[in-house]
């Protein structure tokens, strides 16, 4: 898929926490949640972001709707740098909708104040006007206008969902950060939802960075998929692309760990990486993959390789498939 | 949930109930005592000095003759505005300087909380001894400093509360939407820390009465005129093997008094809290 105007992009974001061993010692290290990372999402786009848990994909979520200031590296946002910008006009442009569908309503507001609140916080329309939106959007994501009597706690997982989902787009954003908003709800619930978002996105053209650990997650709904890997993207492709020709030995690898309904098929291929996902405070030299990585070349200790692009519209940074691309060239 | 919800899941827990009509009638006998008190409560009566009870006298008389029940009624008033100037001081002081503690954290949360040890550390009634002997004995400064020593404790409640739901996703989703530090503490953290503050209220009002009587006993809370319960057991315990029935009154009015606001602290933890389902 080709990108149209980027609505978002990321250069060189780090975040790094400090850790403090104790305190009387005065030597910090710092955990590196996310070490430099580039990632455009286009208007009216879904981005899939993929890693393991502790990969920094939260953190980068968090930085780019400003609940996290980046130590390194910038957002721009409709060209704008998210540092210059006012962090209290941006609600009306970014959103987020969260993993934990219990701990994002407050249980002590009504759900028609819940929904209205970025309403109230921008001052948009009088009191009257807010309830109608209110009304309107849960309507609009599968409730009833009675609902919004109703305390959170009365609602099912589901259904806060659409609650916290209508309350992303009470202001119309152009971009909603989904954090894993499906993982927490059951198989039955999670398409509904997925179907919810799509519509949506029809509806308004709003682009979605949609957040989850599995692969399989966001298959369904993402247009694009970035695979990251302790801290840093590894490869960007169409979704199409991806689960065709992965190109990164990680991406291949988590394609390899999505279960398989046919028997028959089950266990074949099947690549069981190694060890653990080593800590982010003291990532491994050169390609940070080369602990794990089962196709680990003598290179990849010494040498971190860039992300590059390999073929129209997707990135890899991997050794093999660089030596891979400038070999072709000879051959042509 | 709902204040009605509320009110209904403390009424369904009968001691709960039972205590909390307690405590209103305390206080309505307390605010009424001038009207509901069957006599003026220092009134001598010399023909009837030491009474046991009677239909005259339903808690008899004490040794110049005053009626018992009368001084019990006083005595409430004593012991309502002890347990309000008690718990005023913390949660006036303590409460919002612990929100903003949690919610600033950094700095000011370092300092503020070893502020708040250094006072942890303060014993109660030697401290309300200190103030009373700087400031003069009467129940208001005895009360201040017991309102002292209740602070770090509020403060501590409230900082902990803060710290828990400032990370909550909803005050996430309302930061994402451009809320500021008022709005977050104002809509989403002082509600949801609230429930276990007024549980906390009612245990130290409770508490605070004892060391009302306690420091009364000791000559350093209510003076006379005022009428106090600790007083009062002070004045029996000098007669107490004449007339032993004297201190039973003031006794088993502080003892009850305490057992309801425990247990209707209780009863709230239970009524206010949306996690405990079954009730």
């Amino acid at each position: 898929m080709m990108l149209n105007e980027p609505l978002l992009e990321i250069n060189g974001l780090k975040k790094y926490y400090p850790k403090k061993d104790g305190f009387f010692q005065g030597k910090k290290s710092w955990i590196k949640a996310v070490d430099g990372m580039d990632l455009t999402i286009g208007k009216g786009e879904t981005l899939g972001l993929v890693g393991e848990s502790g990969c920094g994909k939260s953190t980068t979520g968090r930085m780019i709707v400003g609940l996290e200031d980046p130590t390194e590296g910038t957002v721009s946002f409709q060209g704008n740098n998210l540092s210059q910008v006012d962090k209290r006009e941006l609600g009306k442009q970014m959103q987020m909708i969260f993993q934990d569908p219990f701990s994002s309503l407050n249980p002590r507001m009504k759900v028609s104040d819940v929904i209205a609140e970025p309403l109230r916080l921008h001052k948009v329309g009088s009191r009257i006007e807010q309830q109608k939106r209110v009304d309107e959007l849960l309507e609009r994501v599968g409730l009833r206008s009675e609902h919004g009597r109703r305390f959170p706690a009365e609602f099912s997982g589901g259904q806060r969902q659409r609650i916290g989902i209508a309350r992303a787009i009470a202001l119309s954003p152009s971009l909603i950060v989904c954090d894993e908003p499906v993982s927490a709800l059951d198989v039955s619930i999670q398409a509904q939802v997925l179907n919810l978002l799509k519509d949506l996105q029809k509806e308004l053209g709003v682009s979605y960075l949609f957040i989850a650990h599995g692969i399989q997650a966001v298959k369904y709904i993402s247009d694009r998929i970035a695979v990251m890997y302790l801290g840093k993207i590894v490869e960007v492709a169409t979704k199409e692309e991806l689960f065709s020709r992965p190109q990164h030995p990680y991406t291949e690898s988590l394609l390899s760990a999505v279960p398989r309904p046919d028997p028959k098929l089950r266990g074949r291929d099947r690549i069981i990486l190694k060890g653990d996902l080593p800590s982010p405070e003291n990532p491994p030299s050169g390609c940070r993959f080369h602990t794990r990585c089962p196709k680990v070349m003598d290179v990849c200790k010494q040498v971190e390789p860039a992300l590059q692009v390999t073929r129209e519209g997707t990135y890899a940074a991997c050794h093999l498939v660089s030596e891979a691309e400038m070999k072709q060239p000879q051959e042509a | 949930m709902t204040g009605k919800e509320m009110l209904r899941r403390f009424m369904r827990q009968r001691a709960a109930f039972i205590s909390g009509i307690f405590v209103v009638l305390l206080i309505v006998v307390a605010l009424l005592a001038p009207w509901l008190a069957p006599y003026p409560p220092d009134l001598p009566n010399y023909d009837r000095v030491m009474a046991v009870p009677s239909l005259a006298h339903w808690l008899g008389t004490d040794e110049l003759g005053r009626d018992v029940l009368s001084r019990l009624m006083y005595g409430a008033q004593a012991a309502i505005q002890a347990a309000l100037i008690a718990i005023i001081i913390p949660l006036v002081i303590g409460v919002p300087l612990g929100i903003l503690s949690g919610y600033l954290g950094g700095v000011f949360d370092e300092v503020f909380m070893r502020i708040v040890d250094g006072i942890l550390a303060i014993p109660a009634i030697l401290l309300a001894l200190g103030i009373t002997a700087a400031l003069g004995v009467n129940l208001w400064n005895a009360m201040i400093a017991i309102g002292i020593v209740f602070t770090p404790q509020f403060a501590r409640l409230a900082r902990s509360q803060t710290l828990q739901i400032r990370s909550e996703a909803y005050v996430y989703a309302a930061k994402v939407s451009g809320a500021g530090a008022f709005w977050t503490m104002g809509k989403h953290i002082i509600p949801n820390i609230s429930p276990p503050i007024i549980v906390q209220s009612s245990f130290n009002m409770s508490f605070a009465i004892l060391v009302e009587a306690s420091l009364s006993f000791l000559g350093l809370g209510a003076q006379s005129p005022q009428i106090s319960w600790g007083g009062m057991i002070q004045q029996a315990y000098s007669l107490m093997y004449m007339n032993p029935w004297l201190i039973l009154a003031p006794g088993v009015a502080i003892m009850l008094t305490m057992l309801a606001g425990n247990i209707m602290g209780d009863g709230l933890r239970v009524a206010l809290d949306p996690k405990l389902k079954k009730v």
